[in-house]
This record gives structure tokens, sequence and C-alpha cells, in this order.
């Protein structure tokens, strides 16, 4: 099971040991990560779940889907080259050592 | 503080709590629920947990430890039966009650029951006990027969068939999803499951459902398994007990208010005035999340009225329905073929031309720009539109 880092934008930060075949958004929501929310369960319908990924290329996540592209818009000026949804991130032992920064702050979108 | 009683569990029920506690409000919140589960996503069960089984760790809308940390009293497994409005009080079947100084009634809908003998036979699915229950029967039958033709219908037809079940949906009106989408693309929807081997045989009244089958007016239709899926209806039970307005759902104002002071609707239940001055009533996750955020605003002070657009989504097997909108304002509507069949988009326009709702069928993309540019109160005209040839991006553009 890969350690996960998920950060806030206030500097705290939260390691996880993520279970393997889950998503991150569902890691992310059983261990009570601030910020995350996952409205739409995983469906990839509401960005609330808008992650920033650091050195994305470095664990294999540099793709994106079309749909997943589409659905960030909706976050407006928030969504950088790093944005993605935890919800289409699966979790593997590649992902060992990611951090990643949550997008919004409170528990609320 | 005053304390803030908040009646079911579903995504309505728990956002209020969130955004209450978001917007720093200390006030006690106590949240009763009938079902023993902790609060879960609805979607999953119709979608995959019926084939896959319930896991154990399902999905939940907050982490287990949410509620302590947020000091919100969460009582599983409790049933309330009466609301007395002048006395604040709710009372519990159980006996016992708890007093309130605002009543949030999020009490969600529940499955239609047919008039029909035999309908013990054809279990409907709506909580994640259901979901366990049908997972059960499923994983043992060849065959099944679902009645209904509607979202949950199809939803349940799709999963069934993905698992490999030969499946028959049993529909009494002369097209599937015909209360809730633009004809063309329901029978787009229609031909993609079909052609994924799934029966669908409409204008049939059943008659009879047997442990075995379901009788029609058009025959009999064998089936070692037979699920309802006939649609939903809101639960208004509990409000009548408060003697509250009910007229298709609990009526609310645009404030989310009932009649009786200090006690408010949200979610699947509640008959809200929307916008454009029409009464309204949805049943999906987007208007129970965002009519929550709304009524936890004027519960902390300040008084907002609910105007988010609505928007749905249905996924059956490799279909991937999105709407963005209020189709019942829809005058007229427009066609659109995407480029990878099948990709289809209805745009429905208002009286006055304007782009009011988007339908579509695998286009995401244009899912998300339309409710993007909905929601940010832009015009989009039929004229524009045509413009750009009916390119949703190129047209946004200009």
């Amino acid at each position: 099971m890969p350690q996960i880092c998920f950060r806030q934008k206030d500097g705290s930060s939260q390691t996880v040991e993520a279970k393997t075949g889950e998503t991150l958004m569902q890691e992310a929501l059983r261990h009570g990560v601030t910020g995350i929310i996952g409205e739409c369960g995983g469906s990839c319908m509401c960005a609330t779940c808008h992650i920033y990924l650091e050195d994305p290329e470095r664990f294999g996540l540099g793709s994106i889907s079309e749909m997943e592209e589409t659905m960030l818009e909706l976050e407006g000026e928030d969504v950088t080259p790093d944005s993605r949804l935890a919800c289409q991130i699966e979790v593997s032992p590649e992902l060992e050592g990611l951090t990643v920064t949550v997008a919004h702050t409170t528990q609320d979108t | 503080m005053s304390h803030i009683v908040i009646i079911g569990a579903g995504h309505a029920a728990i956002q209020c709590a969130a955004s209450l506690r978001d917007l720093g409000n200390t006030s006690p919140i106590t949240i009763i629920s009938a079902e023993s589960d902790l609060p879960y996503h609805r979607p999953p069960n119709s979608k995959k947990y019926i084939v896959e089984g319930v896991p154990e760790d399902f999905s939940l809308l907050r982490a287990a430890d949410f509620y302590e940390t947020e000091k919100i009293d969460l009582l599983l497994g409790e049933t309330v039966e009466s609301v007395d409005p002048a006395g604040r009080q709710v009372k519990f079947a159980s006996g016992g009650g708890l007093g309130f100084e605002k009543l949030v009634m999020a009490p969600g809908s529940e499955p239609r029951t047919l008039p029909i003998p035999g309908i013990e036979h054809a279990p409907s699915l709506y909580s994640l006990q259901d979901a366990r229950d049908i997972y059960s029967r499923l994983s043992g039958a060849d065959t099944v027969a679902v009645i209904g033709g509607g979202f949950i219908g199809l939803e349940i037809a799709a999963a069934a068939a993905v698992s490999g079940k030969a499946v028959t949906v049993i529909e009494a009106a002369p097209q599937i999803l015909g209360r809730s989408l633009t004809p063309n693309l329901a029978e787009r929807i229609r031909s993609i499951h079909e052609e994924a081997g799934i029966s669908i045989i409409d204008s049939v009244s059943v008659e009879k459902v047997t442990p075995d089958g379901v009788s029609t007016d058009g025959g009999f239709i064998g089936a070692d398994l037979v699920l309802c899926g006939a649609g939903s209806v809101p639960r208004t039970q509990l409000a009548e007990t408060a003697d509250l307005e009910i007229n298709n759902g609990i009526v609310v104002n645009q404030y989310l208010e009932t009649r009786a002071a200090n006690i408010y609707a949200i979610g699947d239940a509640a008959c809200f005035l929307s916008v454009s001055g029409a009464r309204r009533r949805y049943e999906s996750v987007q208007n129970a999340n965002d009519q929550a955020r709304a009524l936890a605003k004027t519960l902390s002070g300040e008084l907002t009225a609910y105007s988010a657009l609505p928007w749905f989504w249905s996924d059956q097997g490799t279909i991937k329905l999105q709407m963005a909108g209020d189709s019942g304002n829809a005058s007229e509507t427009v066609i659109v073929e995407g480029a990878q069949a099948p990709q289809v988009a209805a745009f429905c326009f208002d009286a006055q031309e304007h782009l009011c709702a988007l339908e579509t069928i695998n286009w995401p993309a244009y899912h998300a720009l339309s409710r993007k540019a909905l929601s940010d109160g832009r015009v989009i005209g039929r004229e524009a539109l045509a413009a750009a040839d009916f390119d949703l991006k190129a047209a946004l553009k200009r």
C-alpha cells in the first residue's frame, strides 16, 4: 500500500496509506482529508476532488482524459497544468511517495 | 445556540450539516436516519453494487469520524414517527422525542410500489441494504426482468446485462424515458441498449408477478429474477403529520421554507419555487447538495434563495447520459450528432430561443461547457449556435 501525501494550501499535510485499486478520491475521503468531497461519488461529474499533482510525469500520471479535462474547466481559474480529479486516479504501487495539493481549503467547495 | 435537527441521511442531509459547520455555525446539530449504515453515496447502488456486491468499505459521504470531529450527533436506525410544529418536537417510533429550534426535512424519495398481485416477488432498489439483497439474488439468476424503463430501471438493466445476464425491460408507455428525456435521445438510448442485447418491451401492462416471471397483457415473460424499477415518489408521510402543504412533494418557497415556521425541506422530496417561477422537484445529487448549501446559509443568518442550475447524469452500460439546465422550459429542440457515434446532443431552447438545457449522450465536453455557461448566466441564442453549426465550443467563443 503506497504512502500518499495530501497537502493543504496552508502548508499542513497528511500522509495516508492508500489501498491499491481504489481511487485517490476514495482514499482521501476514507482518511478525512479536508477539501476532498467527491460529491458525485467518483463519476467525473463534479470536480469536488480537484488536486494538483507534484511531479506527475515521475509517477506516470501525465495523461488526462477528455472528460476529466472538460470537467476541470468548471473550476475556472483554479485550474493549472498540474490539475487532476482525484476520482480519476487509481492507486497503484507506482504511486509510492506521491504528493498532491488539495485545491479547496474547506470541507465545502 | 438553536438546535438544528435534520431528518434523513442522504446527500442533502449530510451536505447541510457539513455546510453549516463550514460556515462557522456552532449550533447543536442532530441527524436522524432510519437506516443503520453510515451515510453513503447512493448512485453506486444501481450503477455498481447490485452486480459487484456492496464492499465492506462502501463509499461514505463523509469519513466515519467526521460526525464526531464536527460535533454532529448522528442517530442511526431511528425512525421519526411524527413532527409537532407548534411544540417543536419530533417523536420517534421507538418512543421518546427530540426538541428542535429549526427542523430540516430531507426524507428523500422511495421506490414507487405498483398495485400488482405478487409485486413482493419483485424487489425495488433504494438503500444499501436493498443493494445487498438484490446482489445476493442476482448472482444466482441467468435471466432478469426489470419492470420500468426510466432511469433507475435502465441503470439496473444495463448493470445486469454487463454482468452477463439476459435482461428484459418492461415499460408501460410506448417509449422508455418518456417523462424525462427528449424523444430523439430516448430512441437512441433504446437502440444502444437493444444492440447490447437488452430486450425492451413497451406498451404493456404488468398484471401479475410470480417467482418465475411476469404476466403482462402482452404475454408471459419468464425470468429467474424480477426487479421493480418503476421510478420513485417523494416521502411525504412525515410532512403530513406536521400538516405541511403537500403537492408533488413537500411544498417550499424559494428559501426552501415550508408553510410552518422554522421547518424546511430539501432534496428529492422538496417541491420548490424555481427562479423561472415554476414549481420544480428534482431527484438528483446536484439538487440535494446545492439546496443543502443554500439552506445552510439561510440557517446561518444569510437569507439565500435557491437558484442553482440543475444537472444530472445516468450511467447505463456504455451510455453516459448527462443533462444540464431546466428542459421543462423548452419549446424547441435541435438534435446534433457528434463524431464519435453513439454521441448525440439535444439543444433545448425556451420561447425566447435561448438555450435552456442541453441533454447529451457520451458527450461530456458539451455537458461541461453548457453547464458552465448556463451556470454563469450566459445567454446562448439559437441563432448564434446555428451560425456556429451547433459547435458549442465555437459558439461560446464568439
